[in-house]
Parts: structure tokens; C-alpha cells; sequence
């Protein structure tokens, strides 16, 4: 009930197919304009994906692939609570 | 048909931390008292209940959705799930539990749907949450809805008092009704006799 309920939310703010889409669009463009990484085109080439990977996602063509969003949590340190946000979850971005 | 399926199903994958981490968090649930069963915990996600023993049985992976749907109605932390040594329940935010209860480990016990008040207080946060994140032109449909949902509560409660009114004179009627019949008896009964002896 809960998860329907929050897929038509979902589908009504953001046009990424998801919530963890969406916060994996925001993370990205947090880290470049912290320069953690330089561009859109680095985080593509470290995750083996082609430029267009970003705009799929930003556009609802497609989710983040499940290996990339958990290797990306690693590899930059980040807080998992950012992509799964709940109502008490810190909304950082950096693991503290 | 048979040899079909055979291909079709494979060898057992195997789990990834991900998996293997919310295989525990599931076992944990049921174990605490949160979930009676693993098919609980997917119906309450909205997933079918075989999924989890299929994760088991099969090797097959947790979807993203599934995951968020999982933390989100269980108000799990997580981090749980992609770093070593992390707490499965968050950690009680005092400033945000005035009034909701917590267990004896200080967590939070969360049962959207079934009605309990951590629920109910979850849904509230889960809405304003909801509400502040929603673009600003969905602001005025989002007030126009709660003035409307306030009003009906109002009408809902003045039927409410209006019926209990309209009963409770019923009752007085109905006790005014009953003593005037047996005034009435009482009269017949004395003309009767006033015939009879005549």
C-alpha cells in the first residue's frame, strides 16, 4: 500500500523513475560542484557506462543500476540515508 | 516445456553483500517481533511474498525499490546495508519522539498501516516530508485538499453530534410513549370494570 501510494508521489515530482534515481542525480551534480569528481563524463567512465547514462537516468528512461549506486556509496564515501530518505534520515550528502 | 524451464532458472547465483545484508535485516525483522513472516515483510512492501525465499532459493537480487520500500515502512538506517558494523534500526532522534514510544533497545518501532500510533505519526512526517518537497504549484492543490479533508471532518463530527441529539430524544419520546400507553391501559382496564359491574 505504502509503496504505491509513494510510486504516484514519486511520478508526480521528479522525472527520474524513482527517488533513488533522483537522489543519485542530485548526489552527481553535488560532487561536481564540490569537485570531488571533475564532470558527468568521469563518474561514466569509472562506472563503464557511455555519456548518455546521465540523461537516461535524468529523464525516466531508465533507474540507476543497482552495482553502480552501491559501488558509487563506496567509492565516495557517502550516506546511504541521502537515496533512501526517510522522515528521520540526515539529508547529507557526505557520510559523517 | 520442462527442459525449457530448466534453462531458463539456472544455477544459484551467488548473493551480493546487499543481498546477503538484507537477508538478515529480514531475518532480523521477523526475529524482533517487527514482521511475523518474511511474506509479511513483502506484502507489506507491496512485492510479491515469494520474493524473499526466492533471494534464498535462487540467488536473486534485491531491487532497488525493494530496498527503499524496505527502510522506508520498517524506518530502517541504511547504512546497514552498504558499510560493515552499522545498526539495521535507527537511532531514536529525540528532537522528533516526543510522545512516540520506544523499546527497550531505544529504537523506534514503526508499523505503517496497522494503524498504531508510530505509524500514524510516521504517515504525518512521511506527508510533510512529501509537502515540502513538492514543487510550489502543487502547494495550493495540496492546501485546497487539506482545508477540504478538515472540512469533512467537520461536517463527519457535527452528524456525529447531531445523531447522538436526535437519540437521545428518541429515548425521551420512547419513555413519554410508554407511559402514556400505560395510562391508557390503565383507563380501559377502569372502564371495563366500570361495564362489568354495571
Amino acid at each position: 500500500m505504502y509503496s504505491e501510494i509513494n510510486k504516484t508521489m514519486e511520478a508526480s515530482l521528479f522525472p527520474e523513475k524513482n527517488i533513488i534515481s533522483h537522489q543519485f542525480i542530485k548526489a552527481a551534480k553535488q560532487l561536481i560542484a564540490d569537485k570531488v569528481v571533475l564532470d558527468q563524463k568521469e563518474l561514466c567512465t569509472r562506472y563503464n557506462y557511455d555519456k548518455s547514462f546521465f540523461n537516461k537516468i535524468a529523464k525516466g528512461e531508465q533507474s540507476v543500476p543497482y552495482d553502480v549506486l552501491y559501488q558509487f556509496v563506496l567509492d565516495y564515501n557517502l550516506n546511504p540515508s541521502y537515496f533512501f530518505p526517510t522522515p528521520k534520515s540526515s539529508e547529507s550528502l557526505y557520510l559523517k | 516445456m520442462a527442459e525449457k524451464n530448466k534453462t531458463k532458472k539456472g544455477p544459484k547465483r551467488e548473493l551480493n553483500a546487499v543481498d546477503r545484508r538484507y537477508l538478515k535485516a529480514a531475518d532480523i525483522l521477523v526475529e524482533t517481533g517487527r514482521s511475523k513472516s518474511h511474506s509479511e515483510i513483502c506484502i507489506s512492501i507491496g512485492i510479491d511474498r515469494s520474493i524473499i525465499s526466492k533471494m534464498k532459493s535462487e540467488g536473486r537480487s534485491v531491487t532497488m525499490q525493494q530496498l527503499e520500500a524496505t527502510i522506508t515502512t520498517y524506518g530502517l538506517n541504511s547504512e546497514y546495508f552498504f558499510y560493515d558494523a552499522k545498526s539495521l534500526f535507527e537511532q531514536a532522534d529525540k528532537s522528533k519522539s516526543s510522545g512516540v514510544a520506544t523499546n527497550g533497545d531505544n529504537n523506534k518501532v514503526f508499523n505503517v498501516g496497522q494503524g498504531n500510533i508510530e505509524g500514524n505519526i510516521l504517515y504525518e512526517q512521511i506527508a510533510d516530508q512529501i509537502i515540502n518537497e513538492a514543487p510550489p504549484e502543487l502547494h495550493n492543490k495540496i492546501n485546497t485538499l487539506v482545508l477540504e479533508t478538515g472540512k469533512i471532518k467537520k461536517i463527519a463530527s457535527d452528524y456525529k453530534e447531531e445523531v447522538s441529539v436526535l437519540k437521545t430524544e428518541k429515548r425521551e419520546v420512547e419513555a413519554r410513549l410508554q407511559k402514556t400507553n400505560e395510562e391508557l391501559h390503565a383507563v380501559k382496564d377502569e372502564l371495563l370494570n366500570v361495564f362489568r359491574n354495571k
